[in-house]
């Protein structure tokens, strides 16, 4: 098998766990997916239930001691990064997969220019001179359009407002031509005009042949940029297929419920369908579908006992009892 | 009432302008010192509120929206006198709150409250729930019963465990937290309650949980809300009309329906068709991208003219020039050269 055969990336069952004055914390509960070339695929689920910790897994940027990977692999081109030592990780990172934030302050220091921080991490990785970093640099913030690119290269992140820096972000994560973007709600914090500006930019972005995971809460923000999803639900990925299916034919309750809750624009006013209850605390999932206490559909045999995957075609998969696959 | 009879009395209820206004503004302007140097000199002025007007009916919602930084708290507070407003008349309940003793004006404070987005910081971490929800109770003499029963009733309207009552807002979650602070406006039985992006920090499944709680409890008690949020999509779903703010103006209001299936105002028209996700054929009109170029201007240094017209798809010369004035239709009423 050629190097060209290899899947860009792939997920192998990973388990990440935290401990925690109240006890362990799964996190993250044998969670399988890969992403293609040429692909963006997203990663859509509420708050806490294991996005941003599977992202960083695959970074290994999981925080110790208190952090662990338990189980898994993570093959990028065929190889597992959970294998590589700790300057072989360096290079991957930035270079080969490379992470945007949502908060651009997180990653963007306050103390330095844009230009300075973008010449220090081409520098960091590639072997030219100063001049030929700057010029790269320059270049990028020109894709990314940022005004007056060659000034804004001695501006200081504050002076920029919040989709600047955004843009600037975006620029040195592509600016590396990396095989992969890793987004963590990478719009999440801007309003909804300079949104749809990132948007239009990610999708230009697709010309250089960089594959996307991104991370979002947003439902909307999935339908505007990605091919396949991956719903998360509680630690564990509870669904996931190609866009399409997924708006049109959702099929674990968790999803169709999620669809349904979304306030959509409407001419009328009137009450919209809520999902019961609340995420539960990775401390106490049900023994059995975490999606249990909440599932309209829940029946006995959900109680105990835990679904797994089940294939409905097209590379549609659903973890519930009640998806059959009618192919 | 069966529901598709209160629906049309709701949505009579809409149709009639200032039919009983809780609230009436006028020409509201609020700025905000730019001080500089050790002098601490004037230098400009924020124009975060810049001649804003609005009513909201008795038992009405009025949406709030735009962009961060437009000035929607700010004009939001300015109503509640919590901000002084430089210019503009503010009537509640046709009475001129300029006017007022301190004795009214204590009076009016209880029946306008106010809900925040972050519930956490609304919400002193050292009192437990029932100090926080009666504390406005005591302080108006209002307690039916004793302070338990008055709270565990107020616990129940807003969905809360009444077991819970001796907890600390800490050991409850966000959409519990908002709650608890809606119990708290609503323990002192206000007739406006001003929601200021009260579920922007929730996840959806509870946004939508706590959006079904303010309109029932708009209907059971005929409350009157201000509901701000740079959501559209999620002012569309409550509010009967919608304001729509830029650059500390309001640039177009009118009935909520007409205002998502008949836009007028290019800014109106981007917030619309930015809003992500597939499209609903709630929507009479095919929606299409229109990306808005640029940046949102500072409200110190506004545009000249239309302050609209640096990122206008729509620009014309004399938008450059003069400020549009207002064209009403009916409720609908906008600021743009567009149609004039
Ligand atoms: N106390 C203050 N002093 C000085 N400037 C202020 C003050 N409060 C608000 N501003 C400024 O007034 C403008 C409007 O602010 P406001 O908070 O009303 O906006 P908003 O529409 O509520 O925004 P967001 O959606 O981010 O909450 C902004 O430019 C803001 O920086
Ligand atoms: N550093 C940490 N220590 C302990 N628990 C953590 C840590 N980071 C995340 N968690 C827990 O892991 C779960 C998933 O978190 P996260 O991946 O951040 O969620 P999401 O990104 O989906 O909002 C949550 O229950 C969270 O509390
Ligand atoms: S397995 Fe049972 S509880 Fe889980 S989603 Fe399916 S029906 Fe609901
Ligand atoms: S007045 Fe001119 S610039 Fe302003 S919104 Fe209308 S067309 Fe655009
Ligand atoms: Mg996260
Ligand atoms: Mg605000």
């Amino acid at each position: 098998m050629g190097f060209r055969d290899l899947k860009l990336l792939e997920i192998k069952n990973i388990t990440v766990t935290f401990e925690t004055d109240e006890g362990i914390v799964k996190a993250v509960d044998d969670v399988s997916f890969h992403v293609d070339r040429n692909e963006i695929v997203g990663l859509v689920g509420e708050s806490g239930c294991g996005k941003s910790v599977t992202a960083l897994s695959i970074l290994r940027l999981i925080p110790l001691p208190y952090g662990r990977i338990e189980a898994g692999e993570i093959l990028f081109y065929g190889k597992n990064l959970l294998d590589l030592n700790h300057k072989e990780m360096r290079k991957i990172r930035g270079r080969a997969i490379s992470m945007i934030f949502q908060e651009p302050g997180a990653a963007l220091s306050p103390l330095h220019t844009i230009g300075r921080q973008m010449v220090e991490t081409i520098l960091l990785h590639k072997d030219i001179t100063k001049k030929n970093a700057w010029n790269i640099a320059e270049t990028w913030l020109e894709k990314v359009k940022i005004s007056d690119p060659g000034e804004r290269m001695f501006a200081y992140p504050y002076q920029l407002s919040g989709g600047m820096q955004q843009r600037v972000m975006i620029a040195m994560a592509l600016m590396l031509e990396p095989d992969l973007v890793i987004a963590d709600e990478p719009t999440t914090a801007l309003d909804v005009t300079i949104q749809a500006q990132v948007f239009e930019l990610v999708r230009e972005m697709r010309r250089f042949n960089t594959s996307m995971l991104l991370i979002t809460h947003d439902m909307g923000v999935i339908w505007e940029m990605c091919d396949r999803v991956l719903v998360m639900y509680a630690s564990k990925i509870v669904e996931e297929g190609n866009r399409d299916d997924i708006f049109l034919k959702p099929t674990h309750p968790y999803t169709i419920a999620l669809l349904e809750s979304i306030p959509k624009l409407s001419a009328d006013e009137g009450r919209l369908k809520a999902i019961p209850g609340q995420v539960p605390s990775a401390l106490n999932y049900p023994s059995g579908c975490h999606f249990f206490d909440r599932c309209p559909d829940a029946f006995d045999r959900c109680r105990n006992e835990k679904p797994e995957l089940i294939d409905l075609g097209n590379g549609h998969r659903a973890a519930c009892f009640l998806a059959k696959n009618e192919l | 009432m069966d529901t598709e009879q209160h629906v049309f009395l709701r949505k009579m209820n809409y149709k009639q302008p200032k039919k009983s206004p809780v609230l009436e503004a006028y020409d509201l302007q609020t700025w905000f010192p730019i001080k500089r140097g050790i002098l601490a000199r004037t230098v400009g002025y924020v124009r975060a509120v810049d001649i804003a007007s609005l009513y909201i009916n008795k038992g009405e919602t009025l949406g709030l929206v735009g962009e961060s930084g437009c000035g929607k708290t700010t004009l939001g507070r300015t109503l509640l006198g919590l901000e002084k407003a430089r210019r503009g008349k503010i009537l509640f309940c046709g009475k001129n709150l300029l006017e007022l003793d301190r004795r009214e004006l204590r009076e009016i404070r209880r029946r306008m409250q106010i809900i925040f987005q972050d519930p956490l910081t609304a919400l002193n971490p050292r009192m437990n729930v029932i100090d926080i929800i009666t504390e406005g109770l005591v302080e108006f003499r209002l307690i039916e019963g004793t302070r338990e029963d008055h709270a565990k009733r107020l616990m129940n309207e807003v969905g809360l465990d009444e077991e819970a009552i001796y907890r600390y807002p800490h050991e409850f979650s966000g959409g519990q937290r908002q709650r608890i602070n809606i119990a708290r406006a609503l323990s002192l039985r206000p007739d406006l309650i001003v929601c200021d992006e009260p579920v922007s920090a929730l996840d959806v499944s509870v946004q939508a949980q706590v959006i079904n709680l303010l309109m029932d409890l708009r209907d059971r008690y005929n409350l009157s809300y201000l509901f701000i949020s740079h959501d559209l999509s999620v002012v569309s779903n409550i509010a009967h009309r919608t304001a729509v703010m830029y650059l500390g103006k309001i640039v177009e209001y009118g009935p909520t329906g007409d205002i998502i299936n008949k836009p007028m105002h290019p800014y109106t028209k981007a917030l619309i068709n930015a809003v992500p996700g597939p499209d609903f054929k709630e929507i009479e009109h095919k929606r299409k991208r229109i990306i808005l170029k640029g940046e949102i201007p500072s409200s110190s240094a506004p545009p000249s003219g239309c302050m609209f017209h640096t990122r206008c798809p729509e620009v014309m010369d004399i938008c450059r020039e003069r400020a549009p004035r207002e064209m009403k239709s009916g409720l609908h009423g906008v600021w743009c050269h567009l149609y004039s």
